[in-house]
């Protein structure tokens, strides 16, 4: 039996790495060929065999304690030269020492105090708040009049709607949400256990050039994880449209492009 | 509360949480399991000596995996243990051996959990004869479930030269597990 489909598209397709179109079309293949279908299926047990075999290991009790015992130490008054296993080098005098402390320190509080800018928390906030007390999403037909229609005289803009992706996203309804003192369009879709949630939101000042970014195409995403969520964020104009979900970051940027026509 | 435990706390809750998997990663690349303590204890010291390059909001297990990556090319280039492969023919009479086993009991429980315990041996030799280049890029696809391009960030490389890693990874896999794959 010969099957012409390339098995490198067959493989771009069982990563997820394919567009919705291009995926489409290997599902369509996959229906009827039963050589790619097998492929897939060996492909499958074999990484179910590779998870079985390589569960999560059992972390040794004494594998933290000597970590921690081999930081350095927090005694200024230290005078004599403390070789450090991963310093290599035995001058590693007092002063070396401190400075290399405080700069550690202050780094990690920085981290702290910059772990999350307030409007990732709380768009990631609001979606853990609307999980917890089961929220509901309003019905509405899936298409773009529709759901025009649905926010106008909810929000006070004109909320620039995302390219419906029907093919791996199922839509799963439309909220209102209030964040920062402004009201926030929900866009929400589903592909299989997780939620996709588009926020839009219109804002005069708020700055996003603190944040990690990325630049695809002629547009810059900003881009921040927090509580095991991913967010991507972008402005137009006036209005910020962000994605909050527990999908891979890859994938969030990968429908921010779509959705933004890259 | 000194300066110097709140920064150790802040680099435990960075760090900890992803000692299993990390601990995971070791023990397939440096084989020894005191060799696998000792690279990841190596990794979380460079980690905190680095934690002023982390950037806050990205991927800190990526960026710990990373770490522990580059810790291990500099320890294979130092050459301070050379891991033995372990050879196809090895991987190939144990499991002639596990098929030539008179199959009885089946179903029984103590039975079956050995059954799965030389199962879970013979898919981690398998693993391990992968050169390391073709290991790390499957691990990280297949168990820890990482896209093209975050294996590419974290291996450094390309993502064509990930996607041909991959390939020819699972068919080498495929081949040596053939039975179990199939069944």
């Amino acid at each position: 039996m010969m099957c012409d489909q390339p098995k490198i598209q067959l493989y771009l397709y069982l990563d997820g790495e394919l567009s919705p179109s291009d995926a489409v079309d290997v599902e369509q293949h996959l229906q009827t060929c039963q050589v790619c279908q097998a492929e897939a299926a060996a492909h499958h047990r074999l990484q179910t065999l590779l998870q079985v075999a390589l569960p999560d290991e059992d972390v040794p009790e004494h594998l933290w304690s000597s970590i921690v015992q081999q930081l350095p130490k927090d005694e200024p008054a230290d005078a004599a030269p403390v070789a450090h296993r991963w310093s290599g080098k035995a001058w590693w005098g007092s002063g070396v020492a401190v400075a290399a402390l405080v700069l550690v320190t202050l780094a990690v509080k920085v981290w702290f105090a910059n772990s999350a800018p307030i409007i990732v928390r709380e768009m990631v906030d609001s979606q853990i708040r609307a999980q917890l007390m089961h929220t509901a999403y309003d019905q509405v037909a899936a298409d773009t009049g529709a759901i025009r229609r649905w926010f106008d005289g909810q929000v006070e803009f004109a909320p620039p709607l995302p390219a419906i992706l029907s093919e791996t996203y199922q839509f799963e309804g439309v909220r209102l949400n209030y964040f920062l003192d402004r009201r926030v369009a929900e866009i929400a879709y589903r592909s299989q256990n997780h939620v996709l949630d588009f926020l839009m939101f219109a804002r005069k000042n708020l700055s996003l050039t603190t944040m990690s970014s990325r630049r695809m195409g002629d547009r810059t995403f900003y881009i921040h994880s927090y509580k095991g969520y991913n967010t991507v964020l972008w402005q137009d104009g006036e209005i910020f449209c962000s994605l909050v979900s527990d999908l891979q970051l890859s994938e969030i940027l990968r429908v921010a492009r779509e959705a933004t026509g890259i | 509360m000194s300066k110097a435990s709140e920064g150790r706390d802040s680099f435990e809750a960075l760090v900890k949480p992803h000692l299993p998997t990390l601990l995971r990663l070791a023990r397939r690349l440096a084989r020894e399991p005191e060799d696998a303590e000792d690279l990841v204890q190596d990794t979380c010291l460079k980690a905190c000596r680095a934690l002023h390059q982390f950037e806050p909001g990205t991927d800190s297990k990526a960026w710990l995996i990373t770490i522990l990556i580059n810790t291990y090319r500099d320890w294979a280039r130092k050459a301070m243990k050379h891991p033995r492969p372990v050879g196809f023919d090895e991987i190939a009479s144990f499991y002639t051996q596990l098929r030539s086993e008179p199959r009885q009991h089946l179903g029984t429980d103590p039975e079956e959990s050995a059954v799965h315990a030389d199962l879970g041996r013979l898919v981690r030799m398998a693993i391990e004869d992968l050169p390391p280049e073709f290991r790390l890029a499957v691990m990280l696809a297949d168990v820890e479930g990482y896209a093209y391009k975050e294996i590419a960030e974290i291996v450094g490389c390309p993502i064509g030269t990930v996607m041909s890693r991959l390939y020819r990874g699972r068919q080498i896999l495929q081949t040596t597990l053939r039975a179990y794959v199939e069944h």
